[in-house]
């Protein structure tokens, strides 16, 4: 086991740079998630880890050692592969083992080793079997069982559940956490699933475009996103973003948005605002409240859309010439036609500036 | 999937009518039917002269004694079961189809390794492999003798270069005679092998070789246990084809020795020949041509046995 680092990484193919000095540090035994919308360098970033790929700027270490340079099989890690990559002219049993016959390890002790990792994964009956003889979930574990018997310094995994169904998906999710816990060994998961990275992650990395637009844990990343890309991208339903202007309305700020110049969300009183400037409100599906109509609300709205997923509904909401997405937890979805009110639970306010950047609350550090 | 449609409420199933004309229009009769003038063509090309060659080998036709034609007996496979000339032959032939395969495939699987990753020259590189095989034999055989020619032959001319290796009359020398023409018919037909490899590397996942790295496998290793394993219907398959094509082969042999020096290179195919054309005993001719057949289907039967294995997926890929 061991830590990793990232420092100033850059890779470019030919001139098109898609890396562009990337930070990450790693501490030992933890469980680190890339995340980040498709083509943005996850997969890149862990194939430079595992020495598929050179970086071409910066430096990468595992442990004590600067690896760039170095071939995969001086870097001692383990990586599951997006569509498994099993031999497929070799068993189960062989499959699994064939780390350990690269090293040179004799067959009984092979076998012991095997059999170990078979018996965590439930893979004990399949040994025999060919890749092709199993299901998507099986060859899945066959995959996490080549990289679990031998110790190597870190685990990768690059989006090793996408091809898998839902069910099996969130299965999935909860065994690899489990062997986290179980193997106390360095794991980097890349994903471009928000749900997965926030389950799994004892940490989050946030990418964009070769960026790191984040590090944090999942709680930091969902409740203090560092910026509006970072807030819009995790979570589910996404949140509601409101570009508008701040106005003072007797005393007190409001942010009036862009796209209805009519409407006005109070702003909460922590926030240093001048009038006139130019932010984006964000605020969660379930921290906007449906309230009954009239009562003489601030804001109201005709509901629109409904999408009941059972435990929940994500309502939308038109008011003016804005819509808004309020998550609707165990009540009966609300018929569409109907007038509601709208409540903002100030607390979760979360405010950005013209270029994105997350406001802080006055004595926020 | 079945073309065929369920009976349908109303229509009475028990109906047997319609089935017998269904069977010729669209089952496996249909089928047959319209395959059969392709078999007609097929079986007047290829079973008439062989029928004739079977009966061939029974008549006594031949130079020495005109008069015995329609003496019809085994008399012909009693001569050939202790005929050595015959029975050395087919080992001239063995070694002829063993050298051939051996050199073949390894030079093919070579020659495919080295550029199936180039990507600069590409197309030049598998030119440069593939020329060979644009060459008739005949044009093989008669560039390969001028080359040969102990006197003023391109080989024995670099060979005065080397240190402690003489130049050989190397198609005169009965010690050399058959390697000669194995060297000449694989440089011919290794391109062939070499197409199929270079097909065949192309269709293994490059994510098996990254895998197989991240195992710690080294270059001979990816080779050793992804390569080869992924290779192996094709490379059984192109060695059983060369078999084939070694067994029968006939120009190279022919143009450049006919068989000698002294029958050192005289394989079942050209002793077929100069027993026909050379000794005019046409029916001892056709008894041989007989036995190469026999050989021929031997082989066949592994090929079609390999292809039904690859058919069914045995360690195919995912
Ligand atoms: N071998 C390559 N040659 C050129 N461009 C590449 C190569 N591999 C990846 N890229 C580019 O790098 C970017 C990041 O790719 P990748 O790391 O696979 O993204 P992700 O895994 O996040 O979906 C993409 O724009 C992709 O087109
Ligand atoms: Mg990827």
């Amino acid at each position: 086991m061991a830590d990793v680092a990232f420092k100033g990484v850059e890779k470019s193919f030919g001139n098109v740079t898609v890396i562009h000095g990337v930070d990450i540090d790693i501490a030992d035994g933890e469980l680190v998630v890339f995340v980040g919308p498709s083509g943005c360098g996850k997969s890149t970033l862990l194939r430079m880890l595992a020495g598929l790929e050179e970086n071409t700027g910066g430096e990468i270490t595992i442990g004590d050692d600067v690896v760039s340079g170095l071939p995969p099989k001086d870097r001692d890690i383990a990586m599951v592969f997006q569509n498994y990559a099993l031999y497929p002219h070799m068993t189960v049993a062989e499959n699994i083992g064939f780390p350990l016959r690269m090293q040179g390890m004799s067959a009984a002790e092979r076998r012991q080793r095997v059999t170990e990792a078979a018996g965590l994964l439930g893979l004990e009956t399949y040994l025999e079997r060919y890749p092709r003889e199993l299901s998507g979930g099986q060859r899945q574990r066959v995959a996490v069982g080549r990289a679990i018997v031998r110790k190597p310094r870190a685990f990768l995994f690059d989006e090793p559940l996408s091809n898998l169904d839902a069910a099996l998906r969130v299965q999935m999710r909860k065994e690899v956490k489990l062997l986290h816990r179980r193997l106390g060994a360095t794991m980097i998961f890349v994903t471009h699933d928000q749900v997965e990275a926030m389950t799994l992650a004892d940490r989050i990395v946030v990418l964009r475009a070769g960026r790191v637009e984040q590090i944090g844990t999942p709680d930091d990343i969902y409740r203090r996103p560092a910026n509006s890309f970072v807030a819009g991208f995790i979570g589910s339903p996404p949140i509601n973003l409101i570009a508008g202007t701040v106005e003072l309305r007797s005393g007190s700020a409001v942010l009036v948005p862009e796209a209805d110049p009519a409407l006005a969300f109070p702003l909460p009183p922590e926030f240093d605002l001048a009038p006139g400037c130019r932010i984006t409100l964000g605020i969660r599906p379930e921290n906007l409240i449906l309230v009954p109509a009239g009562k003489g609300r601030d804001l109201e709205g005709i509901i629109v859309f409904c999408e009941n997923s059972g435990q929940e509904s994500a309502v939308t909401l038109e008011l003016g010439g804005l819509q808004l997405v309020a998550s609707l937890w165990g009540d009966e979805p609300p018929a569409i036609g109907d007038r509601s009110g709208l409540e903002v639970r100030p607390a979760h306010i979360l405010l950005f500036d013209d270029s994105g950047t997350r406001l802080k609350r006055n004595g926020e550090t | 999937m079945t073309t065929r449609m369920r009976a349908q409420p109303g229509e009475r199933p028990d109906i047997v009518s319609g089935r017998s004309r269904r069977f010729m229009t669209e089952g496996p009769g249909f089928a047959l039917l319209m395959l059969l003038p392709a078999l007609l063509v097929l079986g007047f090309v290829i079973g008439l002269p062989m029928i004739k060659a079977v009966i061939l080998s029974f008549d006594t036709i031949t130079f020495r004694r005109p008069a015995a034609a329609g003496t019809y007996g085994v008399h012909n496979y009693a001569r050939l079961m202790s005929d050595p000339d015959a029975w050395g032959a087919v080992l001239r032939s063995a070694l002829y189809m063993l050298g051939t395969v051996a050199g073949s495939v390894s030079l093919a699987l070579g020659a495919a390794l080295l550029t199936h990753r180039v990507i600069r020259l590409r197309a030049l590189a598998r030119l440069t492999f593939l020329l060979p095989w644009t060459v008739p034999a005949v044009v093989t055989a008669l560039v390969w003798g001028v080359m040969y020619d102990g006197n003023f032959g391109v080989i024995n001319r670099l060979l005065d270069f080397v240190p402690f290796v003489n130049g050989q009359d190397w198609l005169i020398d009965r010690q050399t005679a058959l390697a000669a023409l194995i060297v000449a018919q694989v440089w011919n037909e290794f391109p062939v092998a070499y197409i199929f490899f270079l097909a065949g590397l192309h269709s293994i996942p490059e994510e098996l070789y990254e895998a197989a790295k991240i195992d710690r496998a080294g270059a001979f290793a990816r080779f050793r246990f992804i390569t080869l394993p992924q290779l192996r219907y094709i490379i059984a398959v192109i060695v059983i084809l060369l078999m084939i094509l070694g067994f029968k082969a006939f120009p190279i042999i022919f143009i450049l020795t006919g068989g000698g020096p002294a029958g050192a290179t005289e394989t079942l195919t050209v002793l077929t020949y100069n027993t026909a054309f050379r000794s005019l005993d046409f029916s001892y001719s056709a008894t041989l041509g007989i036995l190469a057949v026999l050989v021929s289907i031997v082989l066949v039967l592994g090929y079609l046995r390999v292809m039904a294995r690859a058919d069914t997926g045995k360690g195919g890929a995912v």
